[in-house]
């Protein structure tokens, strides 16, 4: 069975993108467009290996939801921080809740793919 | 820096040892390098190399890592690996080029991704320029001193660029913004003259000049600055918005040179409201200043010019806060003006004025006439007043009550006076030649500024010099106010007058302060009642008093005194009867051209030669002082001033 990755994202045209890399590297993914969703495809999705997930977005901002799952469980998915901010305070911040990637988007996808295999290994 | 260090190289390729000069590379500090790799081995190898030219090395084994090391030290430039741990090479140079000092310093990325599309994803993450792997480590430190030299002139050109754009809109003295800076600002905060709302303030101190002649420039300077000062914190201009005045600024204070200032202000949006701003910039500039162990006190007038009230546009609304403010500097200067539309009209004709005066003296379109004294007792031509006429090729005679003010205020009064000087002293050098006219003497009004022209006891030797007129023959007419202002300077100056052999004059006596002491202090030979006193000794006794009194006391300290504006028979009479040495006025002539001077002159000659036996005999009755003939009249008609007043001759200088 494929490893699952999660991409939490408001913007369609990103989860598109990345849906393409991952799923042609043979991931599977599920989508979730605002932070209140991803919170929900977490906890449904409890096996899945990786979250990959934006920071400005609605309703629940990406390190409030990192926060947030970090709390309620401290085995939770490793999260990758995919996003336009590179403000050093919030790389910082998003060290000290555990996540354990951050790409600058625009991305470049064999990047994405290498960060991906290390944290979530290969796909089957 | 300066001394060669020996660079032990330990490139992958093994390059050989060679020595390079880290002085190649000019900055103030040892070059600061940043090299950020996960790999121990490569990054120790790189470190090694690049401590051996002497830089100094900061290192950092990931991204995160590398932006702290960056914000902490500022680095001339940074290496970074693309594949690093938690975050990659591309997505700390975009992190890196947010930092503060990130955007312009060079980025290096070392990759063994040398593909096209790589590159180019790097290039716009923001790196400066690529290494791949394996990395030739001395080719690396040689890569890595030409990027920091090309990095240095660009900061260079940039810093000189910023330097260049900042004088350019500011004031080397004070740091404001300066003229260009105003108009900029005019342009983008007032926008359309239809909607545009607020109010321009210009400000100018009252008696700058004295402060600079008396403690010096640099007290001067000082003074300014502060009230630079002051004035930023009336309005509530900072620093910063001041020096960007492109930003979202909606006021803008400048100085726009010398002691005067500018602001303008688009939050005000009631005349009240501008008065209020007014009053206060008076109460900050009106505070005593201490300026080197002195306390110093200064005024402003300040002129306001509103927009939106639909007296002002965009266009010249400085120029009329501009006229406003001479507006305020007319009135007692210390106080606040609105500008009013008839000031406008002023202004403009004093513009024209200006301009045309500037011509005058290069076209030659001003000329002197001649206004006889009289000596009471015996009729005799005692000397003549010099009084400038213009003759403007277009407007016809422009009266000096017109022009002089302008002169003044434009200071052309200096080059103007001048040239009456050389004039007047050239004619009355040829009259000394005339056997009718020897032994008179030549009278030059002379201007407060004038007066405190450097130059002007030189201009004076020299008109003498090249008339070759006996310095006795001219005498120079001055005010008490001239005194006044300019004490030592001007008692130095009368001195050297007098030591040349030059009469002096005092003006107008009777109207200013009129101190006594004046009259010990200063080597006065002439003393002129004002004509305000002549005009009215008939019928207004207090005047006759002042008059007689004048008259007495001169003749008491041997001053010579002549009456002014003597118009009638009567006024002569009284003049006389009371022992005034010198008679002037439209009784005997208004003021007329030289040759008209001289064929009256003439005539009364022939008058005193058929009179001569009894003006030998006795005294020559009042009645038998010849006035001015009919004929004489009529040849001067055409040479008159409009109005034909004696407010017209207003004298040069006042």
């Amino acid at each position: 069975m494929a490893k699952t990755v999660i991409v939490i994202d408001d913007s369609q045209t990103v989860r598109r993108q990345v849906r393409m890399v991952l799923a042609d590297a043979g991931y599977d993914v599920v989508e979730a467009s605002d932070g209140h969703d991803g919170a929900k495809q977490i906890s449904l999705n409890a096996h899945a290996s990786l979250a990959i997930c934006d920071i400005n977005m609605p309703l629940v901002n990406g390190l409030d939801l990192l926060e947030k799952v970090g709390a309620q469980n401290p085995s939770h998915v490793p999260f990758i921080m995919l996003t336009t901010e590179g403000s050093s305070e919030l790389i910082e911040r998003a060290v000290t809740l555990g996540a354990k990637g951050w790409i600058v988007k625009p991305f470049k996808p064999d990047m994405l793919l290498a960060a991906v295999r290390k944290l979530a290994g290969a796909p089957t | 820096m300066t001394q060669e260090l020996l660079l032990c190289s330990t490139g992958t390729f093994g390059a050989t040892a060679r020595s390079l000069r880290p002085a190649d590379i000019t900055l103030a500090s040892a070059p600061r390098v940043l090299v950020v790799d996960d790999d121990e081995e490569s990054r120790r190898l790189v470190c090694q190399s690049l401590r051996g030219i002497g830089f100094i090395v900061d290192e950092a084994s990931n991204g995160v890592a590398a932006l702290k090391v960056f914000k902490d030290r500022r680095p001339h430039i940074a290496l970074l690996e693309v594949m690093t741990p938690f975050m990659d090479g591309f997505s700390t140079c975009r992190a890196m080029r947010e930092l503060p000092g990130g955007e312009d310093v060079p980025i290096v990325m070392i990759t063994n991704m040398d593909d096209v599309e790589s590159l180019q994803f790097g290039y716009e993450a923001g790196a400066t320029d690529f290494v791949t792997k394996p990395i030739n480590q001395l080719l690396l430190t040689h890569r890595i001193k030409h990027i920091i030299r090309s990095s240095e002139l660009v900061d260079k050109l940039r810093s000189s660029e910023r330097r260049v754009a900042h004088q350019a809109y500011h004031d080397a003295l004070t740091g404001l913004p300066n003229r260009r800076a105003l108009d900029r600002f005019m342009v983008s905060s007032l926008g359309d003259a239809r909607t545009a709302r607020g109010a321009v303030f210009v400000i100018d101190l009252d008696g700058f000049k004295r402060v600079n002649d008396t403690l010096g420039h640099a007290a001067g300077d000082e003074l300014i600055c502060e009230v630079g000062r002051r004035m930023s914190a009336c309005f509530d201009v900072s620093g910063t918005e001041a020096s960007s005045p492109d930003g979202p600024s909606r006021r803008l204070l400048a100085r726009l040179g010398g002691d005067e200032f500018i602001v303008v202000d688009t939050t005000l949006g009631s005349r009240e409201e501008a008065a209020h701003a007014g009053a206060r910039i008076l109460d900050a500039v009106g505070r005593v200043y201490e300026l080197r162990g002195h306390d110093i006190v200064i005024t402003a007038s300040v002129g306001i010019a509103l927009l939106g009230d639909g007296t002002c546009t965009v266009d010249d609304i400085v120029q009329n806060a501009d006229a406003a403010m001479y507006d305020a500097k007319e009135n007692d200067r210390n106080n606040v003006r609105f500008y009013t539309q008839e000031l406008n009209e002023r202004t403009r004709a004093q513009l024209d004025i200006e301009n045309a005066l500037r011509r005058a003296l290069v076209d030659d379109q001003f000329e002197l006439f001649y206004q006889p004294k009289v000596e009471a007792k015996t009729g005799r031509l005692a000397g003549a007043e010099a009084l400038i006429r213009w003759r403007h090729p277009q407007w016809g005679m422009v009266s000096p009550v017109d022009f002089i003010p302008v002169a003044e205020e434009t200071g052309l009064i200096v080059p103007i006076g001048t040239w009456v000087l050389r004039q007047a002293c050239r004619q009355a050098s040829i009259w000394q030649n005339d056997p009718i006219m020897a032994g008179m003497r030549i009278a030059v009004n002379v201007s407060a500024r004038q007066f405190r022209d450097p130059h002007f006891f030189r201009s004076v030797q020299a008109a003498l010099a090249e008339s070759g007129l006996d310095p006795h023959g001219l005498e120079v007419e001055i005010t008490e106010g001239v005194l006044m202002s300019d004490t030592k300077g001007g008692r130095d100056l009368l001195d050297d007058l007098k030591t040349l052999g030059v009469w002096i004059a005092l003006d107008d006596f009777g109207t200013g302060y009129s101190s006594l002491g004046y009259l010990r202090r200063f080597p006065v030979d002439t003393l002129k009642i004002d004509r305000s006193f002549v005009r009215d000794m008939l019928t207004d006794p207090s005047s006759a008093a002042i008059t007689g009194a004048i008259v007495a006391m001169a003749n008491q300290l041997h001053l010579n005194v002549v009456a002014e504006g003597v118009e009638t028979l009567e006024q002569l009479e009284r003049l006389r009867a009371i022992d005034c040495a010198e008679i002037q006025g439209y009784y005997f002539s208004p003021p007329i051209p030289a040759e008209s001077f001289e064929r009256w002159a003439q005539g009364r000659v022939r008058h005193d030669a058929l009179d001569a036996p009894r003006r030998i005999s006795r005294e020559l009755p009042i009645s038998a002082i010849p006035a001015m003939t009919h004929q004489h009249r009529l040849s001067l008609q055409d040479t008159e001033l409009p109005g034909n007043s004696a407010a017209n001759d207003v004298v040069l200088g006042r």
